[in-house]
């Protein structure tokens, strides 16, 4: 007979009950599982959600301490914000559901402040993490049944809500100066844009996370390295950005060019950290590409034929969307009804 | 050359444990243990006594039904006790008089290439070898359609016997025991299926062998290429109905100890009494091969071997498919080859934030998947259960190409219906690796049974399926 648990003991004691999944979680994390395999399988992949999650944090590490050093301390209290902000919703979550705190939102709280342009306002920042959580995730059913991507719906919703905020003022790296754009509104405008060096080292404008393109190249790779993200969406989604806009460049001057294209705005950190995300991406491997190119498809319409410049966040929520009926449509060819 | 190369699979390398090269004679047990299973047929009658005495060797029940066979006696020795019956059948205990000496077979013959095959058939049958068809079994399908017959030496699971031990100073009994096979299936095909290192150890073999037409397959010890049904699918060009058993579908599949036991109980009338038997796994002090008798009580080998700072949990055969011994009440079956012991490990101080200089993972987020490091075992869970997040990782290693972390969704939410049949639910072979690698946590392959024994009580499932799937 094992000896009770910490979370065990404290369930005993009624008006403590619905924090013993608060408790589990950080037994969890400190102690390691408790719990043994019942049968067949006799042992188990070491692999679990909060080292899943935390291979996703190292992945976006790069990105974030490169926000860090370039736009300063806002940068950490905006991140230090989303997580608490967030935080209390995905607690007040797990208390009602009885149920231990949800890894995924350790990656949410991180990456939702990493799309937003570094001058955002802190409680600005607040209300997106809530709206995101609450509406991109907790009403869903929690981690694992939501359609969108909670950190996008969040922005989605401040870009609306706050519009100028959000697309007006982009500040210079280690500078506290604000320029009004940034390398893709000057392309669409017609102007010169930083070279290629500048905007691969995070030289130029942009969201916290997407300036550092060299960093989310790597943290791309090491996720795809290992197999946390799948590596069908994000090279499908480049791949399509890249020859798409090939195409498209030679036939009209208002297309920016492939690499143009693929180191500008938030391609590179949409493709390889949000569109990967699996929950929101389709399960058939078929469905994967079909994603990706859709995706690609949709980024450069909007890039080119929208009032705004950046096209992956719609994109992808967009997408999002579709991802039941592609897979609907996937297992439809692969497991064909049987003809009567 | 193999006709349908494997998919999905994972290779468990390196893991700490593994048995020994060598081999000891564990000598004669105290008394023995033998389980005679209910069948499917009214309960077997057991033939001897309270008291009696019996021989090694000698037949102690009849099982009738599907998969007849006989029940010998291992030792000889006083019937101690013939247990109630249970659920899984009633347990006799054999005392032992201390006399090793194992008498050969009634009718034992002098050359079997020259007797009928009839003979070779009642000789496996009193020696007690079971689930060859003959023409006194009524198992899944008879001896006229076995149309292969394959020797498994392909050690793909996490713990495998030593095949270097198993053929130690025994190839010429291989040889002898593929003349054998030929004698009782004479219309069947006779393959090796091999991997890399076995290969090696087989090339004498091979070419002592090289005038025959025997298929030799090299397939990757990527587990789980060993099971039946998939050794099938590699040599076979005939295919097999989706769920169907590889010797119901004409492939008949042996290891080496089977094809041994089929050979010593031929060629010399030796009934099958004793067996060699692996221990493996960091729970045992030492871990040799041990030659030792059928039935004997797991108590008296762990007081032996078994390392004292347990606990330990000891499993037969195979840490993703085998059942779970008792130590204290267990005793070892006629089909078990390797014994293993891992460790019930209740809790690792910050385990999800370690390097992993020891832990296998399918993901490669741990130190081992770059370093040829030497893995743990242990029956600790590795996280907690978590709703699916679709990571994809059930779907890669899945040997028959299914989607079980779909499937797993159709049953928790109770859709079981035509659709699940649709997406081949009836194909999932049990290997378990869907549990293995799940990230949630989720006994993904115990839902897709779940699924399957619905389906069969519907009626939604074929015949074939709808026979396992109730066992």
């Amino acid at each position: 007979m094992k000896a009770p648990s910490i979370s065990e003991r404290v369930a005993r004691i009624r008006i403590l009950r619905p924090f013993v999944g608060i408790l589990q979680t950080v037994e969890g994390i400190v102690l390691g599982s408790r719990e043994l395999t019942p049968g067949a399988p006799h042992i188990l992949d070491h692999i679990e959600m909060k080292r899943y999650m935390a291979v996703v944090i190292l992945a976006l590490a790069p990105s974030t301490v490169a926000a860090v050093v370039f736009f300063g301390l806002h940068a950490l209290a905006m991140i230090a914000v989303s997580y608490v902000a967030g935080g209390i919703v995905e607690v007040a979550f797990a208390l009602i559901r009885r149920k231990e705190i949800e890894e995924g939102f350790f990656v949410t709280g991180l990456i939702f402040p990493l799309v937003l342009p570094p001058t955002t306002p802190l409680w600005v920042v607040a209300v997106g993490v809530v709206f995101g959580v609450f509406f991109g995730k907790e009403v869903f059913g929690g981690t694992g049944r939501n359609i969108f991507n909670p950190a996008l719906v969040g922005r989605l919703f401040v870009t609306i809500a706050f519009p100028a905020m959000m697309s007006s003022s982009w500040q210079l790296p280690f500078t506290d100066a604000v320029s009004t754009a940034t390398p893709l509104a000057l392309f669409k405008a017609g102007q010169d844009m930083p070279p290629l060096r500048d905007l691969l080292l995070g030289m130029a404008p942009g969201s916290m996370g997407e300036t550092f393109r060299v960093g989310v190249i790597a943290g791309g790779l090491l996720l795809i390295a290992t197999r946390v993200a799948n590596w069908r969406v994000p090279v499908t989604y480049l791949a399509t950005v890249a020859l798409g806009s090939l195409v498209a460049s030679r036939l009209s001057p208002a297309v920016a060019p492939p690499l143009v294209q693929l180191a500008t705005g938030g391609l590179l950190f949409g493709s390889l950290f949000m569109a990967t995300d699996p929950v929101t991406s389709p399960l058939t491997r078929g469905g994967k590409y079909v994603f990706g190119v859709c995706c690609g498809l949709v980024t450069l319409l909007i890039r080119t034929r929208s009032g705004y410049t950046e096209g992956v966040m719609f994109s992808i929520v967009f997408m999002n969307a579709f991802v039941p009926l592609i897979d609907h449509f996937v297992l439809a060819a692969k497991y064909p009804r049987a003809k009567k | 050359m193999s006709r349908h190369r494997l998919v999905g699979g994972y290779a468990f390398r390196h893991f700490a444990g593994q048995p020994q090269p060598t081999i000891e004679d564990f000598g004669l047990p105290e008394r023995v243990v033998i389980t005679i299973p209910r069948g499917t047929s009214p309960a077997p009658e057991v033939l001897v006594r309270r008291g009696a005495h019996v021989r090694a060797g000698q037949l102690i029940a009849e099982v009738l039904g599907a998969d007849r066979r006989c029940i010998i006696s291992p030792i000889s020795g006083t019937v101690a006790e013939t247990g109630p019956q249970g659920p899984d059948g009633r347990d006799v205990t054999i005392a032992s008089d201390g006399s090793p000496a194992c008498p050969p077979l009634e009718g034992v013959i002098k050359d079997w290439r020259t007797e009928p095959r009839e003979r070779l058939e009642d000789l496996l049958y009193a020696a007690g070898v079971a689930g060859m068809p003959t023409r006194l079994t009524t198992a899944a399908v008879g001896p006229e359609d076995v149309r292969h017959v394959v020797l498994n030496v392909v050690a793909a699971e996490v713990y495998d016997p030593s095949v270097a031990v198993l053929l130690d100073g025994r190839r010429d009994h291989l040889a002898q025991a593929i003349g054998i096979l030929r004698a009782l299936y004479p219309r069947s095909a006779l393959h090796f299926a091999f991997d890399q290192r076995s290969g090696r150890l087989l090339d004498p073999v091979r070419e002592a062998l090289s005038g025959e037409s025997i298929g030799w397959h090299r397939l990757p010890a990527r587990y789980p290429q060993q099971m039946e049904a998939l050794l099938h699918d590699a040599i076979s060009e005939h295919p097999r109905a989706p769920g169907a058993s590889a010797l119901e579908a004409g492939t008949l599949v042996l290891d080496l100890q089977k094809a041994f036991a089929v050979r010593d109980a031929v060629a010399d009338g030796l009934p099958a009494v004793s067996r060699i038997v692996a221990l493996c796994g960091p729970g045992f002090a030492r871990r040799p091969h041990l030659r030792l008798r059928v039935g004997t009580p797991l108590a008296e080998v762990t007081r032996r071997f078994l390392r004292q700072d347990g606990p330990y949990r000891i499993v037969e055969d195979s840490l993703l498919r085998g059942r779970t011994l008792d130590g204290e009440g267990g005793a070892v079956g006629p089909s078990c080859s390797a014994l293993i012991a891992v460790p019930e490990l209740a809790f690792e101080f910050l385990g999800f934030a370690r390097p992993g200089l020891h832990s296998d993972s399918y993901s490669r987020t741990f130190a081992t998947s770059f370093l040829p490091l030497a893995k743990s075992a242990d029956t600790n869970l590795h996280g907690e259960p978590r709703p699916c997040i679709g990571c994809g990782f059930c779907e890669s290693v899945c040997p028959e190409g299914l989607m079980p972390h779909l499937l797993h969704r159709y049953v928790q939410r109770d859709f079981v219906d035509e659709t699940l049949v649709r997406f081949g639910i009836q194909r999932c072979l049990d290997c378990n690796l869907c549990s293995y690698v799940c990230t949630s946590k989720i006994d993904v392959a115990a839902l897709l049974r779940t699924g399957r024994r619905r389906l069969a009580a519907e009626g939604l499932l074929g015949p074939a399926r709808a026979a396992g799937a109730s066992a």
